[in-house]
């Protein structure tokens, strides 16, 4: 290479500038845009992920709940509190980069594997927790295939020792562990009430009630006392509503008195069956699994799994970044593999962001 | 890398990495103590997450991942990510929108909150055309 421009500008090439470069600039904005390209395809690759989630939450959004539900918030919060701090500990490593103090990045890269071990340590004491309870997606055929036992499925767990923490922490039937309204439960009732009109079309209560209405409605329309008829009528439907209201309550209050756990009150099987107080052998609660809660596992698993490979993936990045670090590899001037490598975490971080969210809160 | 594109004075200070940490904490709280105890209706405490969400993830994409001090293309890289996410989602989400009488029937484990979502127990609402008297 003859000398050009670029030489007279920057005497000598250093070491690592590579000879299709023509300069440190541009290899420094073209080697950034890459890692970015990168970045862009990594958000494309999860938003598939998020697309999936959308759509089944629109179907199951009850299951979601019910399955968000299962997981422990706190555990969440820790986990996004750490991996922002580990978010700040890689940016000081590129700023110490940057100021070239080559020790100060070798403690910073140190402190941010720290704390990617105690984001995945959690995410472990998590996953064991629902595979103990075989909350996992699939029927057990892919556990026996690598080698770990299939157990039953057993949801009911999770909301007994939600509802005993609630006794415990002062809250009542309607507010979960974290103090979260059980709308579920409330909503359940509504499920009761569905039946099947002629056409095996559900209807709930109040549909009915409104269709019957309109029954009554067309007989005594020519009648002279139309008005008076329909009104007491409509009254007559709507005691029929409160009476189920009432009884509700009443069966609720009766069966947590009754039950060694107090489960929550709502059909085991969402089936739209009659309204019946939910079985129990043994002073053992049925299980209660909402429709489409394997999806929500199965997303859950998916979705939190494969950040969790990009953080694996991540740590062995990061310990061979720091011995590079420690051998003194990177200067005042040159150090992209620190930098691009936490352009690489803070994503892992952002995806997480909204992770939390999604599968914990929502 | 290279300094040649900008000066050293355009690079957040230590404390500016702290306080966004600190933004970022208490957002992270904030959307817990939203999500947890407040009920906003489904759609509202959705939206309200995936908001805040967005705010975090835009203060990690431009004082954390450097956009602020980074080239024109490099930012708009960074947003043409969102951008191509946001577009199918837009149309996934109008598509289960639009198909949602045929969610009602197919398949039979679909539980019925593509359908049943409003609870018509009051019924007052839906009662039809008021009569003229004679």
């Amino acid at each position: 290479m003859s000398h050009d421009e670029h030489h007279d500008e920057h005497g000598e090439d250093p070491p690592y500038k590579q000879h299709f470069f023509d300069s440190m600039t541009q290899q420094g904005q073209s080697t950034l845009f890459g890692m970015w390209l990168f970045m862009a395809q990594e958000i494309l690759f999860f938003g598939g992920l998020f697309g999936a989630y959308t759509a089944y939450r629109v179907w199951y959004q009850d299951a979601y709940i019910a399955g968000a539900d299962t997981l422990d918030v706190v555990w969440g919060l820790v986990n996004t509190i750490v991996l922002l701090a580990s978010s700040v500990t890689i940016v000081f490593a590129v700023k110490s980069a940057r100021e070239g103090k080559r020790w100060h990045i070798v403690s910073w890269l140190m402190i941010t594997l720290v704390l990617g071990f105690v984001f995945l340590g959690v995410k472990t004491i998590e996953y064991t927790g629902k595979y103990n309870h075989h909350l996992v997606p699939g029927d057990g055929r892919v556990l026996s295939m690598v080698g770990l036992e299939p157990k039953p499925f057993d949801f009911a767990y999770y909301q007994d020792w939600k509802i005993e923490d609630a006794v415990m922490g002062g809250h009542d039937k309607h507010h979960n562990a974290v103090g979260r309204p059980r709308n579920i439960v409330k909503d359940a009732w509504f499920r009761y009430h569905v039946v099947k009109d002629e056409h095996g079309k559900r209807i709930d209560k109040g549909f009915l009630a409104k269709s019957q209405l309109e029954e009554f409605r067309n007989a005594v329309k020519d009648d002279d006392d139309a008005e008076e008829k329909i009104a007491a009528r409509k009254k007559e439907l709507q005691a029929e509503i409160d009476y189920f209201h009432t009884k509700y309550d009443k069966a609720v209050a009766e069966y947590q008195a009754n039950t060694a756990f107090n489960p929550a009150p709502y059909s085991p099987d969402f089936t739209g069956k009659p309204y019946s107080i939910p079985s129990h052998e043994e002073g053992k609660v049925k299980p209660v699994v909402p429709k489409g809660v394997e999806i929500y596992y199965s997303l859950y698993f998916a979705m939190s799994g494969m950040h969790a490979l990009h953080m694996i993936i991540g740590s062995f990045l990061l310990l061979w970044i720091a011995v590079l670090a420690a051998m003194g590899t990177f200067t005042k001037e040159w150090y992209p593999h620190v930098e691009y490598f936490g352009l690489y975490w803070h994503f892992v971080d952002i995806v997480w962001i909204f992770l939390f969210p999604l599968l914990y809160l929502i | 890398m290279s300094d040649d594109h900008h000066d050293d004075h355009a690079h957040t200070s230590t404390a500016g990495y702290l306080i966004v940490f600190g933004v970022l904490v208490c957002l992270t709280f904030f959307t817990w103590f939203t999500a947890v105890f407040f009920d906003f209706g489904s759609v509202g405490n959705i939206a309200l997450a995936l908001i805040i969400a967005f705010t975090k993830a835009t203060l990690v994409l431009y004082f954390f991942m450097h956009l602020r001090e980074s080239p024109k293309i490099v930012k708009i890289t960074g947003i043409a990510g969102f951008i191509f996410v946001g577009i199918m989602l837009m149309y996934l989400v109008t598509d289960f929108i639009a198909r949602q009488d045929s969610a009602i029937d197919i398949p039979e484990g679909v539980p019925w909150s593509a359908t049943d979502n409003s609870l018509p127990v009051d019924f007052e609402l839906i009662e039809g055309p008021p009569k003229a008297h004679h």
